[in-house]
């Protein structure tokens, strides 16, 4: 941090509820999120400064290159932080600001840039790039099914670090909902964005159920199969194949 | 939260797998069986198992079994993104073959290796030389945010004394 230039930024939350006491753990998600969205878009870590008691201000130390105009948007992100972060800190940053009628004021160098509500004036999430939509099988383990209002899943993949979270039918919750903490398999139509899913539906469940490896060799897959490749040099096989010559070529 | 570990089977290996006279068949099976990985295919693997074998039972049994115990995996579009700069990165190394056929045999390797790489797996299984090849040029290849699988071939892994008994 030494070699960069540095600046100091400023977040003033301000309302009738807004006290370290009434927001309790709430404060510490507002500085986790602020971090998240000012630390996504530089290259330096940054340095907290302040935290001031009177209506909550943290004062961030950041590069000179920070700039306000960039907050919100997830197609610029570093690698340390998300796509799905930078969009879930939005999302929780205005619900704070809407559900306590608060403001946050954002100020670089003590002159006020921007100033949020969280409801007619959002924090946005400014998407350049059009997400891309797939549909792809989603394979691990379910790890949350259901939900009051819309139903969801979520899925522990070894595709994101980050459990997916994917809209589903009540019915296919249902059909779902005994195997819970399973490897599951789904057909899925997804948002990709930057590489990442950054939302999508089930629109089916697919047929996996993996056992031992042992006893599905014994029981299932050697009494069926084991006899299909007998006596075949597989390498020639698979030049034969993937270099398009057919037999009768 | 950790990403599970998951191992990913070329044709190459499934086919060993599922023979049990072929003589790497033990080999593969202890491997799998030692490391407890998930374990993955890709659509054109089990597109060429489905091709080569020789008195294929009624499709649909054949494509039950499979997808019941393996994650069958494809390229979406990152995958294909991800095919093409492979493609394009072994081209500017010139190590992409001139013969039509070899070139061929090449294209398809890469998309396997693609469609791991998207979904992230940790270890390939492979046994055939041309994939051994192009492997070998495509660890360097830095692919933003993703990483090459970790390549097995299955002549490297160790053998033992359980495998010679068994065949």
């Amino acid at each position: 941090m030494n070699d960069v230039e540095m600046k100091t930024i400023k977040f003033k939350l301000e309302g009738k509820g807004i006290t370290p006491d009434a927001l309790g753990k709430g404060l510490i998600d507002f500085l986790q999120n602020i971090f998240i969205l000012t630390e996504a878009y530089n290259s330096t870590p940054i340095g907290i400064t302040a935290v001031e008691n009177n209506c909550i201000t943290v004062r961030l130390l950041v590069p000179v290159a920070f700039s306000f105009a960039l907050f919100g948007n997830p197609n610029i992100v570093n690698s340390r932080i998300s796509v799905n972060q930078v969009i879930n800190s939005v999302a929780n940053m205005n619900k704070l600001l809407a559900s306590r009628n608060a403001t946050m004021s954002c100020y670089d160098n003590d002159i006020e840039y921007v100033k949020y509500d969280g409801s007619s004036h959002k924090i946005p999430v400014i998407l350049v790039d059009n997400p891309i939509k797939n549909i792809i099988s989603l394979y691990g383990e379910l790890v949350d099914v259901g939900g009051s209002g819309e139903a969801n899943i979520h899925i522990k993949t070894s595709i994101q670090k980050k459990a997916i979270t994917l809209g589903i039918t009540k019915d296919l919750a249902r059909q779902l909902a005994h195997k819970l903490y399973s490897n599951i398999g789904v057909q899925a139509e997804v948002s990709y964005l930057r590489g990442e899913i950054i939302n999508g539906r089930v629109v089916g469940i697919l047929n996996y159920a993996p056992q031992s490896l042992e006893s599905w060799l014994e029981k299932d897959a050697l009494p069926i199969l084991g006899k299909e490749y007998q006596n075949v040099n597989v390498e020639d096989f698979l030049n034969t194949l993937r270099g398009g010559i057919e037999s009768h070529e | 939260m950790n990403r599970e570990e998951t191992i990913f089977l070329d044709t190459s290996a499934l086919i060993p797998l599922l023979t049990e006279s072929h003589c790497n068949h033990y080999k593969v099976r202890r491997y799998l069986k030692e490391t407890k990985c998930s374990c993955c295919i890709d659509s054109i693997v089990l597109s060429e198992f489905l091709t080569g074998a020789k008195s294929p039972k009624e499709k649909r049994v054949v494509l039950d079994i499979i997808a019941r115990q393996f994650r069958v995996l494809s390229l979406s579009v990152i995958g294909a993104q991800i095919g093409a700069q492979i493609f394009k990165c072994l081209k500017e190394k010139g190590v992409v073959p001139k013969g039509k056929t070899d070139r061929q045999i090449t294209r398809v390797d890469v998309l396997i290796l693609a469609s791991a790489i998207e979904n992230r797996v940790n270890t390939i299984l492979y046994e055939d030389n041309h994939f051994f090849s192009m492997i070998q040029h495509v660890k360097d290849i830095i692919i933003p945010n993703y990483s090459i699988p970790n390549p097995i071939r299955i002549v490297d892994i160790p053998g033992d004394l359980f495998d010679n008994i068994s065949n």
